[in-house]
């Protein structure tokens, strides 16, 4: 899509140089023939010095003018290009910082309620041994001890959930690709959304094959993707499970070793049986800032930056949908041969 | 304080350093309590101890069943059950209101044991 614009943008840009140095060429040409008919051969005519043979001079300094008419838009093409590549480049930049941001704004509310649970924890073990100085309690050394391994136990998982989220904003822009063991990824974004998902009425589950092989990939890049397709097949349900409802819907997520011959791929789906996607939204899908949902509630980038960050590491996005049956989206990663992998 | 004076209070939460810190704030403000970790689990204890289970402090979010299915079939077996509700997401309303019109308090994770007694006293003195 966004070849498609940029090619269209400096076919314009270099066919209006052209068209501009041309039609000055030929004006020159036809006021330099109207001149000397009038001025010095007024008795041929008009026409009849059009094609003046004996304007030598005449044809050359249009030949000249035509062939730095050409230069000149070749020039300007090519700065036309450079502008195009550079404006895109940070369109696409700008693009994929806002789907961050919103990736970190969907994680916030999981990340949150994450924290909550050993902040909980050491707030009331330490509470606790505080009230049991003060009240003289009977604790016993050992329990005092107990209660202190539980402080650092929480204090680590707090400490683990925060640097994940760390990791993620600073490691999921970038190109570097490493081996990723895939279930490791998905139970990874799982325990950060099951949670938030399940408030909403949605429950998660992963369907995870055994013993895959590891691919070439950034795994917080690919978290983005799992959480953008998780986050569409979530806004897929129409709408939450109301008070005493118990589920709004099912998100499957599940990862399959693909087969293909001469390549093997790590396939991953994610699957929904919500509203699904009508026939004649299917083909915008991947369009930048296209969106069916409520204003606010996206920017329509998901899609399209998930497809982006796939095809770096050479991999594949699809979806297949039937409105009323539900969606699976999906990608397939090349499984890197033991060539590659040295 | 002699037995059957204490107040038996039934908490339900799947998260397991919640259940173990709560039942020591509990225990240290004079109350009994039975601990659940989730919906299944709380319906049978609520069945076997419904005589001596004053109130249940209830997870609203919960793998397999949540807090609300939770109390709807904790309802089936005493319609007048006390039920104070948990949460670690922000609640804009601190009170939640069911489909038959019921209202039931809501306190946000982490609390702190002050917090607990406040809410759990407040709850406990309500005219039923």
């Amino acid at each position: 899509m966004a070849n498609k614009a940029r090619s269209s943008s400096e076919v314009w840009g270099t066919a209006k140089t052209s068209l501009a140095v041309v039609f000055l060429a030929l004006l020159y040409w036809v006021v330099e023939s109207v001149v000397d008919t009038l001025v010095f051969f007024p008795e041929l005519g008009l026409f009849g010095n059009l094609l003046p043979g004996s304007h030598e001079v005449t044809m050359r300094l249009i030949a000249i003018f035509l062939l730095v008419g050409l230069l000149l838009s070749y020039q300007y093409a090519i700065k036309d290009r450079d502008e195009a590549k550079k404006k895109l480049q940070i369109q696409q930049t700008a693009a994929i910082a806002s789907d961050r941001l919103k990736s970190l704004g969907e994680m916030a509310s999981g990340i949150a309620h994450e924290l909550s649970q050993p902040l909980m924890g050491i707030r009331g073990f330490a509470e606790h041994v505080m009230l049991g100085f003060d009240r003289q309690w009977d604790m016993s050394q050992a329990d005092i001890r107990k209660m202190m391994v539980r402080i650092v136990e929480q204090a680590d998982r707090m400490n683990h959930i925060v640097d994940h989220v760390r990791m993620f904003s600073m490691e999921s822009n970038r190109l570097e690709v490493r081996p990723v063991q895939v279930n490791e990824v998905i139970t990874m974004s799982v325990e950060l959304m099951a949670t938030h998902m399940r408030h909403r009425g949605i429950e998660l589950e992963c369907v995870l094959a055994e013993d895959l092989p590891k691919v070439s990939a950034n795994p917080f890049s690919l978290e983005e993707v799992l959480m953008n397709l998780t986050t569409n097949a979530r806004d897929a349900f129409r709408k939450e499970a109301s008070s005493d409802q118990e589920v709004a819907g099912k998100i499957v997520l599940r990862s399959s070793l693909l087969d293909e011959g001469e390549e093997t791929f790590v396939k991953v789906e994610v699957v929904d049986d919500g509203m699904g996607i009508a026939d004649e939204v299917m083909p915008r899908i991947f369009d930048p800032f296209f969106t069916t949902k409520e204003p606010g509630s996206g920017a329509g980038l998901g899609l399209a930056v998930a497809r982006s960050i796939i095809e770096k590491m050479d991999g594949e996005l699809t979806v297949q949908s039937q409105e009323g049956v539900g969606t699976t989206t999906g990608f397939k990663l090349p499984v890197p041969s033991a060539a590659d992998t040295g | 304080m002699s037995e059957n004076t204490i107040t038996t209070i039934l908490f339900v939460d799947d998260e397991e350093v919640v259940g173990q810190v709560t039942k020591m704030m509990l225990a240290s403000l004079g109350y009994g309590v039975l601990f659940a970790s989730n919906g299944v689990d709380a319906i049978e204890l609520y069945r076997e101890h419904q005589a001596e289970i004053s109130l249940v402090i209830l997870d609203m979010v919960m793998p397999e069943m949540s807090g609300i299915k939770c109390l709807q079939k904790l309802k089936e077996i005493n319609s007048g059950v006390r039920v104070l509700f948990t949460t670690g997401y922000m609640q804009e309303n601190p009170v939640k209101k069911t489909d038959d019109g019921a209202c039931y308090q809501i306190l946000t994770k982490p609390f702190s044991r002050e917090q607990l007694a406040d809410a759990v006293g407040h709850v406990l003195t309500k005219p039923s």
